[in-house]
C-alpha cells in the first residue's frame, strides 16, 4: 500500500503542472472544430441532432489503439459484438445480432459499401485502407436502410478516410508484432492549388490459426485518389484501390474457411457540387481456393453502382433525396450459371424543424431487387433538444436485407447430398423502436443512454431435410424473433490531457432452436483511461469484459460434405441427424476479460512518432467463439516517419 | 475591443512607443545571425505548431545561423521531467496568449515578438521590449458587410459573459455609427442559456459572435448557428470554421500571414531597427461567406454582391 501511495505521489508530481490545464487564449476559439456526424442522415449534423445513435472513433482513438487491422478498432464500442472467426478476420455484430463477418451491418468506406453480395459479409481485411489514412469511423446503431438500403440492418459503420490536405505529406509506417503480425505502409497526400492527390501502398500479414504455426497470410493494398476543385464547393475526384493476396476470406460458405487467393478492387468517380453528389464506382472481386472435399472453387463478381444524391432546403425543411442503381454479375464454380442482377432504389428523408426545440426526421426508401423484388424502409425520428448540448430522441425504423447470391443461386451436390439456392426468398426484415438520451460535451462529461426493441421477421436460414436416402439443404424465410437491450456510454474529460471512457451494453435475446445465431454476450463492459502529456508521450489502457455468450452454429456443411462423399450408412445417418440437432441448439461460449495497453511518443513538430501496444493482456487462452480462434497476448511496435 | 482597450491607456501606449522608438536595441548587432531565439508555444494545439513552423522557416531564411529552440509551456516540469538544457535566449517568440503571459513572467527584460494572440490582457502587451501582431476581430468590417448584405437591419444582438464586458462597451460605441442598435444580453450562468438565446433571437435582427470562451465554444456555437437558421437571422461568426459550419459570414485574419508579419518585425528588430509601432494588427483578412446559409435564411445575393467574398459551402 505504501509503495502504491509512493508511486501515486510521484506520478502526480510528474504531471502536476501539465494536468487540468486548458488553452486559456481566446484565439483557440478561431480554430475550433464543430463536432458533426454525416452517416446517420447523409447530411452534416451535430451528434445530438442525429436521427440515430452515433458513436465516433476519432483519429486520436485510432492512433492510440495500435492495432494492425481495421476491424479491431471496433472492439471497444458500446453495443458492438466482436469475435474472431480466424486470426485475420472478425465477426462484428451490433445490438444483439452477430453473424459471419459482420453480415448484419453495412460497412462503408467514404460511403462506398464494401459488403460482398456472395454472402452479405463485410471483409474489413480486404479494404484497401490502413490506419494512417483513416480520419474517423462513424458507427450508427439501429436500422439504416432508409438511406442505405439492403444490409444496413442492425447498424452502419462508415470509415471516413483522410483528405489530402490533412495528410499534407508522406507517412511511412512499420508496425510489427508477435505471431508474424505486420503492417508496412506508405501514405502520401497533398494539395497543390486546385489539385490534390493521395496515394497508399501497404503490405499486411497475420498468422491465421490459433497455434500460430507459420501459416501466414499476406495481403498487398494499393489505393489512390486525384481531386480537382472546380470552384469552392465544387469538386471532382477519381479514385481507385485494390487488395490482393492470400487470406482466409470466407466469401461463400463455411466450407470455404481455408486460405484463398483473392482480389478486391474498385474504380470510383465522384462529383460534388454543394449538396449535389454523383458517385459512380465499379468493383471487381475474385477468389479461388483448393478445398479438401469439394476441390477447386473459383468465384467472382462485378458490380457497377451509381448514386445520385441532392438536398433541397426551405426554411423549416431539409430534404435529402436521391436514387441508387447497381448492376451485378456473379459466377462461381458452385453456382448453376452466371447471374445478372439489377438493384434500383429511390430514397428521401426530410428533417423538419417543427420548432426551436423539436426536429422530426421522416424518411422512406423503396428498393427493387431482381430476385427478391420490392422492399420498403421507413424511418421516423423525433428529436427534442433539452438544452444546448443534450437531446432526447424517439425513433421507429425499419430495415431489410436481401438474400445473398449464395442463398439465391448455389447449386452443389453429390448422389447423397444436395445444396440448392432458393430464388423465391423474401428480404429479411427488422423493425426497431429506440429511445435515446444524448449529452455531448467533449470538454467535460458526455453520455448516451439508449434502449431499443428489435423485431426480426422473414429471417433466412438453412432448411434441412432428409428424404430418398439423400440430404437436402436449401434456404427459406424460416423464423421471426425479438430482442431488447440497453446501452450506456459515457466519457469524462478531466482535462485536455486526461480522458476516461466507459460503456455498458445489455441485450436480451429470444432463443429459438434450429436457427443460426452468432455469439452474443448478454452483458458487456468496456473501459478506457487515456493520458496525453503535452510533450507528446501518451498512455492508453483499455479493458473489456463480456459474460457468457449464447449462440447456435446452425448446420455444419462440413459434416454434410463428409457424409456425402462417403455415402451413408444407417449409423452415419443417425450421427448426422444428431449433429444437426447439436449444432442447431443454443450453447455458451465462456465469458472473459481482455486488456490492451498502448503507449506512444509523438513529439510535437517532429518528423517521427512511435507506439507500442500489448494486446490481450489478461491472457487465459480463451476461445473467442466455440469454433474458432483463441486470443494470445501479442505485442506490436509501430514506427512512423512523416516528411 | 483591443482598440477600446488601447484608447483607455493611450497615454501608456504612447509612452511605451516613444521609449521603444528612441531606445537603441542594444541586445542586437546589425546582423541578425548568431542570435538565440526561443519559440514559446502556448500548447501543442495544431495551429500553434503550424505557426511555430512558419516562424522557424522565416527566421532561418533571413538569419541562416540563428539558433532556435522551441518549448511548449505546458510541458511537465515535475520530479522526473527536468527542464531543457539552460538556454538563454536573446529574443523570445511567444505563440498564443498563454505563452505571451509566460514569456513576460520568465523573460521580463528580453525582447519578445508575439503572434497568434487574440484579445490579450493589457499587462501582457505593455511590458518593455514587447512587440508583436495581434489577431483582430474586424467588427467595423463585419458591420459594414452586414449593412451591405441586409440594409434593413436595425438591431444586432450579442450574448456575452462577465469576461467580455469590455468588448460590449466597445461595440456599444461602434454599432450606432452603422445605424444599428446593439442588444447585448449578459449570461450569468449556463442555466440561463436557453432562455437568453431565445430572447436574443426574438429581439435581434442579426447576431454577432465575440471571442467569449464561455459562450462561443464548440458546443454552444453550433446551437447558435442552428437557431440562426431556424429564426432566419444572420449570424456573424468568429472565423472561417464558424462560416463553414453555418454562420452567414466572418471576417478572418489570415493567421499564417500574421505570423510572417511578426517574423518580419522580429528580423527588423534583430537587425537593430526599431519597429514603427510595438504592436501591429494582422494586415490581411478575408471575408468568408456561406451561400447555402444565405439561401436558408432567405437572402438573395446577386453575383455583383458576392464580389470580394470568399464562398464556402457548409
Amino acid at each position: 500500500m505504501r509503495t502504491l501511495l509512493f508511486f501515486t505521489t510521484i506520478f502526480l508530481l510528474c504531471i502536476s503542472s501539465a494536468a487540468f490545464s486548458y488553452i486559456k487564449g481566446k484565439e483557440a476559439l478561431l480554430f475550433q472544430d464543430m463536432p458533426t456526424v454525416v452517416t446517420a442522415s447523409r447530411q452534416s449534423l451535430s451528434v445530438i441532432e442525429s436521427p440515430a445513435t452515433a458513436t465516433i472513433i476519432s483519429r486520436e482513438d485510432i492512433e492510440h489503439m495500435t492495432f494492425n487491422s481495421v476491424s479491431e478498432l471496433l472492439r471497444y464500442v458500446a453495443g458492438i459484438e466482436f469475435f474472431k472467426s480466424t486470426g485475420a478476420s472478425f465477426n462484428i455484430g451490433m445490438r444483439g445480432v452477430n453473424g459471419l463477418q459482420a453480415n448484419n451491418v453495412l460497412i462503408l468506406v467514404d460511403g462506398r459499401p464494401i459488403f460482398s453480395p456472395t454472402r452479405n459479409t463485410n471483409q474489413c481485411a480486404l479494404i484497401p485502407e490502413v490506419q494512417d489514412d483513416i480520419e474517423r469511423i462513424e458507427i450508427i446503431k439501429g436500422p439504416g436502410s432508409v438511406l442505405y438500403g439492403s444490409n444496413a440492418f442492425s447498424g452502419v459503420i462508415n470509415i471516413i478516410t483522410r483528405n489530402p490536405e490533412s495528410l499534407s505529406g508522406t507517412h511511412l509506417t512499420s508496425s510489427v508484432g508477435t505471431f508474424s503480425n505486420a503492417l508496412y505502409s506508405i501514405t502520401s497526400g497533398n494539395r497543390f492549388g486546385k489539385w490534390s492527390y493521395k496515394f497508399l501502398a501497404a503490405w499486411t500479414q497475420k498468422s491465421n490459426i490459433e497455434d500460430h504455426n507459420n501459416q501466414i497470410k499476406g495481403l498487398m493494398k494499393i489505393s489512390g485518389e486525384a481531386g480537382y476543385e472546380i470552384r469552392p464547393g465544387e469538386k471532382a475526384t477519381l479514385s481507385f484501390g485494390f487488395s490482393k493476396g492470400r487470406l482466409a476470406v470466407r466469401p461463400t460458405a463455411s466450407i470455404s474457411s481455408f486460405d484463398q487467393d483473392g482480389f478486391d478492387g474498385f474504380l470510383r468517380g465522384i462529383y460534388h457540387r454543394d449538396d449535389l453528389k454523383m458517385d459512380i464506382w465499379w468493383r471487381h472481386f475474385e477468389a479461388s481456393g483448393d478445398f479438401k472435399r469439394t476441390g477447386h472453387i473459383r468465384w467472382r463478381y462485378d458490380n457497377l453502382n451509381f448514386l445520385f444524391q441532392n438536398t433541397f432546403r426551405t426554411t423549416n425543411h431539409t430534404v435529402v433525396y436521391g436514387f441508387e442503381t447497381r448492376f451485378a454479375n456473379l459466377g462461381a464454380t458452385s453456382y448453376d450459371s452466371w447471374h445478372n442482377q439489377f438493384l434500383g432504389s429511390i430514397f428521401s428523408e426530410d428533417r423538419w424543424r417543427i420548432s426551436t426545440n423539436w426536429n422530426l426526421f421522416a424518411g422512406l426508401r423503396v428498393d427493387y431487387h431482381s430476385e427478391a423484388k420490392f422492399a420498403v424502409s421507413p424511418r421516423l425520428s423525433l428529436v427534442r433538444f433539452l438544452g444546448s448540448n443534450k437531446s432526447l430522441r424517439f425513433s421507429v425504423a425499419s430495415a431489410f436485407k436481401y438474400p445473398s447470391y449464395l442463398q439465391n443461386y448455389i447449386l452443389m451436390g453429390t448422389p447423397f447430398f444436395s445444396h440448392k439456392g432458393n430464388r423465391d426468398l423474401e428480404p429479411e426484415n427488422l423493425t426497431s423502436i429506440e429511445l435515446a438520451y444524448q449529452l455531448w460535451n467533449p470538454i467535460g462529461f458526455s453520455c448516451t443512454i439508449a434502449t431499443f426493441y428489435n423485431n426480426y421477421s422473414n429471417m433466412i436460414d438453412y432448411d434441412f431435410s432428409y428424404k430418398d436416402n439423400k440430404f437436402h439443404l436449401t434456404y427459406d424465410n424460416l423464423y421471426s424473433m425479438h430482442q431488447y437491450g440497453v446501452e450506456l456510454d459515457g466519457q469524462y474529460r478531466f482535462s485536455k490531457n486526461f480522458l476516461v471512457k466507459a460503456n455498458y451494453s445489455y441485450v436480451w435475446k429470444q432463443k429459438r432452436d434450429g436457427v443460426t445465431f452468432g455469439p452474443v454476450p448478454t452483458n458487456q463492459i468496456n473501459g478506457e483511461i487515456r493520458y496525453n502529456f503535452d510533450f507528446g508521450l501518451w498512455f492508453d489502457l483499455r479493458i473489456h469484459w463480456q459474460d457468457t455468450s449464447e449462440c447456435t452454429l446452425g448446420l455444419s456443411p462440413t459434416n454434410f460434405s463428409t457424409i456425402s462423399l462417403r455415402g451413408l450408412t444407417p449409423q452415419e445417418i443417425e450421427r448426422a441427424v444428431r449433429n444437426v440437432k447439436y449444432f442447431s441448439s443454443w450453447h455458451d461460449v465462456d465469458g472473459y476479460w481482455l486488456g490492451d495497453l498502448s503507449m506512444g511518443y509523438s513529439p510535437p513538430g517532429k518528423w517521427w512518432k512511435i507506439a507500442l501496444g500489448v494486446h490481450n493482456i489478461f491472457h487465459e487462452r480463451f476461445k473467442e467463439t466455440s469454433y474458432s480462434e483463441r486470443a494470445d497476448t501479442t505485442f506490436t511496435a509501430r514506427f512512423t516517419m512523416i516528411f | 475591443m483591443i482598440r477600446a482597450a488601447f484608447k483607455k491607456s493611450n497615454l501608456l501606449l504612447l509612452i511605451n512607443a516613444l521609449v521603444i522608438a528612441f531606445t537603441p536595441i542594444s541586445a542586437f548587432s546589425k546582423d541578425c545571425s548568431y542570435q538565440r531565439a526561443l519559440i514559446l508555444l502556448s500548447s501543442s494545439f495544431g495551429p500553434y505548431i503550424d505557426a511555430a513552423s512558419i516562424l522557424t522557416n522565416e527566421l532561418k531564411r533571413y538569419c541562416p545561423n540563428i539558433e532556435i529552440e522551441q518549448e511548449d509551456i505546458q510541458e511537465p516540469r515535475g520530479l522526473f521531467f527536468k527542464s531543457k538544457r539552460k538556454f538563454r535566449p536573446t529574443i523570445v517568440f511567444p505563440i498564443g496568449t498563454d505563452a505571451l503571459i509566460e514569456a513576460q513572467r520568465r523573460y521580463p527584460n528580453s525582447p519578445k515578438v508575439f503572434s497568434m494572440v487574440l484579445d490579450p490582457p493589457q499587462e501582457a502587451i505593455l511590458g518593455s521590449n514587447t512587440f508583436g501582431v495581434i489577431l483582430k476581430i474586424y467588427y467595423e468590417k463585419e458591420l459594414e458587410q452586414l449593412k451591405r448584405i441586409k440594409p434593413d437591419i436595425k438591431t444586432i444582438g450579442c450574448l456575452y459573459s462577465k469576461d467580455t464586458e469590455e468588448i460590449i462597451k466597445e461595440l456599444k460605441k461602434i454599432v450606432p455609427t452603422y445605424g444599428m442598435q446593439l442588444i447585448a444580453i449578459k449570461l450569468t450562468s449556463m442555466k440561463e442559456l436557453e432562455d437568453k438565446l431565445d430572447d436574443l433571437f426574438r429581439v435581434s435582427d442579426a447576431i454577432l459572435a465575440i471571442p467569449d470562451t464561455v459562450i462561443y465554444n464548440s458546443i454552444i456555437a453550433p446551437r447558435i448557428i442552428y437557431m440562426s437558421i431556424r429564426y432566419q437571422k444572420p449570424f456573424i461568426g468568429l472565423s472561417k470554421k464558424f462560416t463553414t459550419s453555418g454562420a452567414l459570414f466572418s471576417v478572418d485574419c489570415d493567421y499564417l500571414k500574421s505570423v510572417r508579419q511578426a517574423a518580419k518585425m522580429a528580423i527588423a528588430i534583430m537587425n537593430g531597427r526599431s519597429p514603427e509601432r510595438p504592436v501591429e494588427y494582422c494586415k490581411e483578412f478575408t471575408t468568408y461567406f456561406n451561400l447555402r446559409t444565405a439561401r436558408l435564411i432567405g437572402l438573395k445575393m446577386s453575383s455583383e454582391e458576392l464580389k470580394g467574398l470568399t464562398i464556402v459551402a457548409r
